[in-house]
């Protein structure tokens, strides 16, 4: 225990002698906290549009006067010419063109169908998909309040069925709430690993491994005490993130603190281990932090469920998706801080977490052990 | 024609003044040592004439190409060697001398030459293909050296080549660095190590940034020490070091193998005379004397005369 | 001279690359893997969602609901005949995303050709999953009306350049230049410190090099590297994932080339700036996480705020990806593209400029 406190320390003060790099990894999770706390938004907004009105009506534009009121979607270019309208779609200017065609105000008074062409950017998925999804609300809407101009009817009495829908957690959906701990999640897992990815690696290039296998000193002790005071940066960082994110940004603190801090806490083990791992695995410093860069900073932002969806990725790939620790931490801090629920919640997450803390650092350990014999 | 030569050179970090306005000459075809303690300004100066570093005033010229409106054309014309090892561990031997040939620009059939025989000479023909952080050190150091001689400098400057490397090796490597003077070639090197700075053409002590001494190896030792060299054994070194420079009549007193040198104020007196000076002091303090003799003054001498302590050493 | 200086400056650096076997690794093996992983992996469209459904009617009505509901594979439903009371924990004991409750009279009431309401419990803390269900069952609710009244606006609809709107299309792009940028960044980043902790720099220093000379001896072995990854990735691309390949070939090679050179300048000044490989990991990352979160491949760049718009035209990865989209997909070429290639040109001679004016600093300390 001593041995391995006296480890620590010497790695403390070596961490502290760079401050560069210290303020670095104090410094990163705040500003990306503040940079996308303000600059995130998932609701889509402001996409510009290219429309063409070949009707040139009073109804016409005053279609086009409701549509483009909620600025969801953001009138670009007016222009009666298609292939004008798809030029400024191929130079990516506009991501949807809406096709008003003639006779659209006769067909309306004359109750017949008419008719509205939508065409979007097949190749942005956020604008595309997500404009014409608004646009058909709005159709949605727009014929709700013309059917009840025309025939009176009242909705509730309709014949069909309607869903009531409820939204718990997060009424608005604001998806600051829903990004920000990702974000906490995101920084933490990559710059873990990053910070101890050398640390094992640089003893060895400098020299200073024999020094310290020569010393009675056990592998365990070597790993668990350089793991000690990355473990303090990483509750440094976490403290300063949900301080900005509570107070700043506003998302929601429902859970225990001390839950919080007791999942960060097997997070950072894992995540630093992970690091640690790499590092005794590969000797030389500079390809140890390459390839935690590789296996942590892509993989955490697409397989962790920040924002694609890990239902539906196809079973093979949910099965990779198992050795992310960012994973079960993005699950766990998102409940944690919405839900307000408590172990009861996340308990196979903590266990797999546990389990994966456990393995990388008894492989770490073990590399160390079979380094010195 | 010289070499090198300077003129109030000078150099300043902020307030700190590294190197204070030194002026010296090398001449061509010189070993020219530059000794002195970490931080007395050796590296400083060197990487000044090297072009690395621009001076904060003064003027040096090297191979005649003023080093300050010049730089570049001067690192054409020199050699270079640090303590740091500089070769690159994760190459080949051949690719080593490959890649430091091809930046000096020597053309590819004049470079594929000179590298069989440097290769030849220094017996690594057949371990061209090995990584060089495979060679033993010694083999290293004369690759290094080598490969920093490739474009045929006129010059080279070595920063402590030796530091860190055993005696052995360290003796071939200055047979190669004779071997240099005997082409012609002018070698400006910095020391720790007394008995290599001996085979030194001319020595420049450096002290806090200045130039104390600067001559021969020979007349340093005659000029610089003011009085005898004497050798004594006590058993009480500490004890016998206090009483002496007490006296007034020795300058330094210093441990020196078993027992310890004594320099005196001065050589107005003959050596036995200074023996028995010694000697009277110590019985006087109760002190044991079990020998002492007469030295010539070595260069360490002088170093820790002028240093002023093996402290620093 | 500057030929004979740079030749070798290239062979060196990439015999050391080259050498060791997890660099190769690194280069050659990993790109193609991430592609593959990510390419299978992301999918933006919400599916699968774990949702439960207490189905407090039980009746033949309830059950084809149900039916409907599993069906297009958006929700994976667990039915449940009672505990309704518990629904919301549920959602706080994150066993389900989605909560539906099929009320007891559903049957009756449908039968006697009233509104039934279906009670919907959505777990907001997945905003995204969230909104979607919300549609996708509103959706449901409109397929289901019987007697439906006449629509009087009929959408036609067309999806430009990936006609069966395939996530695929429109994210394996957006991973293409990931996948290459972190290569490419990694690349560089620390290839002039590791100079100076190997003590090869000093050597390097007080060779007649100019800063330029050098600039270009570590380009041009991580450009010729990109290039190849370049190659790998856009086959997997295409023969991987079938992405369809509009792009003319010469503003592809060209646009691509240049983008790996932004990306090794961007390397090539973390390394001028940093003073231990330490600290140009970490930059590195600091550069390379909100370039990513703000290139538009995950958040749309017009719904953020204004000056965090303006960030976005500094960001290559922003160019990046869109140069890559639109020449994959809509087979833009230069006349559309030549903002970007500006942009991205423009970025790799200020970044290696930056960086030759390093070096010639450094040369001084």
């Amino acid at each position: 225990m001593r041995r391995m406190l006296a480890i620590a320390w010497k790695e403390s003060i070596e961490i502290m002698r760079d401050s560069r790099t210290l303020t670095l990894a104090i410094i990163l999770p705040v500003i990306m906290i503040l940079l996308f706390g303000y600059a995130i938004n998932m609701d889509v907004d402001h996409i510009p549009v290219g429309i063409a009105d070949l009707d040139h009506s009073r109804e016409s534009r005053e279609f086009q006067q409701k549509l483009f009121s909620p600025g969801w979607l953001q009138k670009k270019t007016e222009h009666t010419n298609l292939e004008f309208l798809e030029k400024e779609m191929q130079r990516g200017n506009i991501k949807m063109i809406i096709v008003l065609p003639p006779g659209f105000a006769v067909s309306l008074k004359r109750a017949d169908t008419a008719q509205v062409f939508a065409g979007i950017d097949g190749s942005d998925n956020m604008s595309g998909s997500m404009s014409m999804a608004y646009f058909q609300t709005f159709l949605a809407l727009y014929e709700m309040r013309r059917m009840e101009l025309l025939y009176g009817i009242d909705r509730d009495r309709a014949p069909g069925f309607e869903s009531l829908p409820r939204i718990f957690f997060n009424p608005e959906l604001e998806s600051r709430y829903f990004v920000l701990p990702g974000i906490i999640v995101l920084t933490l897992a990559v710059l873990s690993a990053l910070l101890t990815s050398i640390s094992i690696a640089r003893e060895w290039e400098r020299g200073s491994m024999e020094q310290l296998i020569a010393t009675p000193v056990r592998p365990w002790e070597i790993l668990y005490g350089k793991l000690l005071p990355y473990i303090g940066i990483s509750m440094i960082q976490l403290t300063l993130t949900i301080i900005l994110g509570v107070f700043l940004f506003g998302v929601p603190l429902r859970g225990s603190l001390l839950n919080l801090f007791l999942v960060s806490l097997l997070f950072s083990v894992g995540a630093l281990g992970l690091g640690l791992l790499f590092s005794s695995v590969i000797k030389v410093q500079i390809i140890a932090m390459q390839v935690s860069m590789i296996a942590t900073l892509l993989p955490s932002v697409f397989l962790s469920g920040f924002i694609f969806p890990i239902e539906s990725m196809t079973p093979i790939i949910q099965a990779f998706t198992y050795i992310v620790p960012a994973k079960y931490y993005l699950v766990m801090v998102r409940t944690i801080f919405l839900k307000g629920s408590g172990f009861a919640a996340f308990w196979a997450e903590a266990v797999f977490l546990f389990v994966f803390s456990m393995i990388v650092l008894n492989a770490a350990t073990h590399k160390i052990v079979k380094r010195v014999a | 024609m010289q070499a090198v030569s300077v003129h109030n050179l000078e150099k300043k970090f902020g307030n700190f003044s590294a190197v204070k306005p030194v002026s010296f000459t090398v001449q061509k075809g010189e070993i020219f040592g530059f000794l002195g303690a970490n931080g007395a300004g050796k590296s400083t100066t060197i990487r000044m004439l090297c072009g690395i570093l621009p001076p904060t005033s003064g003027e040096a010229f090297v191979n005649g190409i003023n080093v300050v409106e010049n730089p570049f054309l001067v690192k054409k014309t020199i050699g270079y060697m640090s303590q740091k090892f500089s070769l690159y561990a994760d190459l080949t031997v051949q690719e080593n001398l490959d890649f430091f040939g091809g930046i000096h620009g020597i053309p590819e059939s004049e470079l594929n030459q000179r590298i069989e025989s440097i290769l030849e000479e220094t017996n690594l023909k057949d371990q061209r293909n090995k990584l060089t952080r495979e060679l033993p050190g010694g083999f290293k150091q004369k690759l290094a050296l080598s490969a920093a001689m490739l474009h045929a400098p006129e010059i080279i400057f070595l920063d402590e080549p030796t530091a860190g490397v055993d005696p052995a090796a360290r003796r071939i490597f200055w047979e190669a660095i004779l071997e240099m003077k005997q082409k012609g070639i002018t070698v400006f090197v910095t020391s720790h190590y007394m008995d290599e700075v001996e085979q030194c053409d001319r020595i420049a002590l450096m002290h806090a940034g200045e130039i104390a001494a600067l001559d021969s190896p020979a007349n340093l030792k005659k000029s610089v020490i003011p009085g005898h060299v004497i050798y004594f054994e006590s058993s009480n070194f500490f004890a016998a070091k206090d009483a002496l420079l007490q006296s007034g009549r020795f300058v330094r007193v210093d441990a020196m193998g078993r027992g310890a040198h004594a320099i005196s104020a001065d050589k107005k007196k003959g050596a036995a005379a200074a023996i028995k000076e010694l000697r009277q002091i110590l019985t006087a303090n109760n002190l044991d004397v079990e020998h002492s003799e007469i030295r010539e003054p070595g260069l360490e001498d002088v170093f820790v005369y002028v240093i002023g302590g093996r402290d620093s050493l | 001279m500057f030929r004979q200086t740079v030749h070798s400056l290239v062979v060196k650096e990439l015999k050391q690359t080259m050498r060791d076997k997890r660099m190769r690794f690194i280069i050659f093996v990993s790109p193609i893997f991430q592609m593959l992983l990510f390419g299978f992996a992301l999918d933006n469209e919400v599916k699968h969602l774990p949702t439960t459904v207490y189905d407090l009617d039980n009746t033949s009505a309830s059950r084809e609901f149900i039916r409907i509901l599993s069906e297009g594979g958006y929700f994976k439903t667990t039915a449940k005949q009672s505990g309704a009371n518990d629904a919301a924990t549920e959602l706080l004991m994150n066993r389900a995303k989605v909560v539906v409750i099929i009320p007891g009279n559903f049957k009756q009431k449908i039968d006697s050709g009233m509104n039934s309401p279906v009670q919907l419990l959505l777990d907001g803390s997945d905003s995204n999953a969230a909104l979607t269900a919300t549609n996708y069952i509103r959706q449901m609710g409109q397929k289901l009306m019987t007697n439906k009244p006449p629509a009087s606006i009929e959408l036609r609809t067309f999806t430009y350049y990936n006609p069966d709107m395939k996530p695929k299309f429109y994210l394996v792009p957006g991973v293409f230049i990931m996948v290459l940028t972190v290569i490419t960044t990694l690349l560089t980043a620390i290839s002039i410190i590791k100079e100076r902790e190997q003590g090869t720099f000093e050597q390097l220093v007080v060779s007649p090099i100019h800063g330029y000379e050098l600039m270009a001896g570590k380009m041009i072995p991580f450009l010729i590297i990109g290039t190849i990854d370049v190659v790998l990735i856009s086959l997997v691309a295409v023969f991987g994932f079938g992405l369809p390949f509009h792009a003319p070939l010469l503003p592809f090679i060209l646009i691509n080339f240049i983008y790996v050179a932004a990306m090794l300048g961007v390397g090539l000044f973390i390394s001028t700036v940093s003073k231990t490989q330490q600290q140009a990991i970490l930059s590195t990352f600091m550069f390379l996480f909100p370039a990513i979160i703000l290139s538009g491949f995950m958040f749309p760049i017009a719904s953020m705020p204004e000056p965090i718009q303006w960030l976005t035209y500094i960001n290559p990865l922003r160019y990046g990806i869109e140069a890559e989209r639109d020449m994959l997909l809509k087979g833009s070429g230069f006349a559309e593209l030549w903002i970007h290639l500006v942009a991205l040109f423009v970025t790799t001679i200020g970044l290696i400029g930056f960086g030759a004016f390093r070096f010639r600093k450094m040369l001084v300390q």
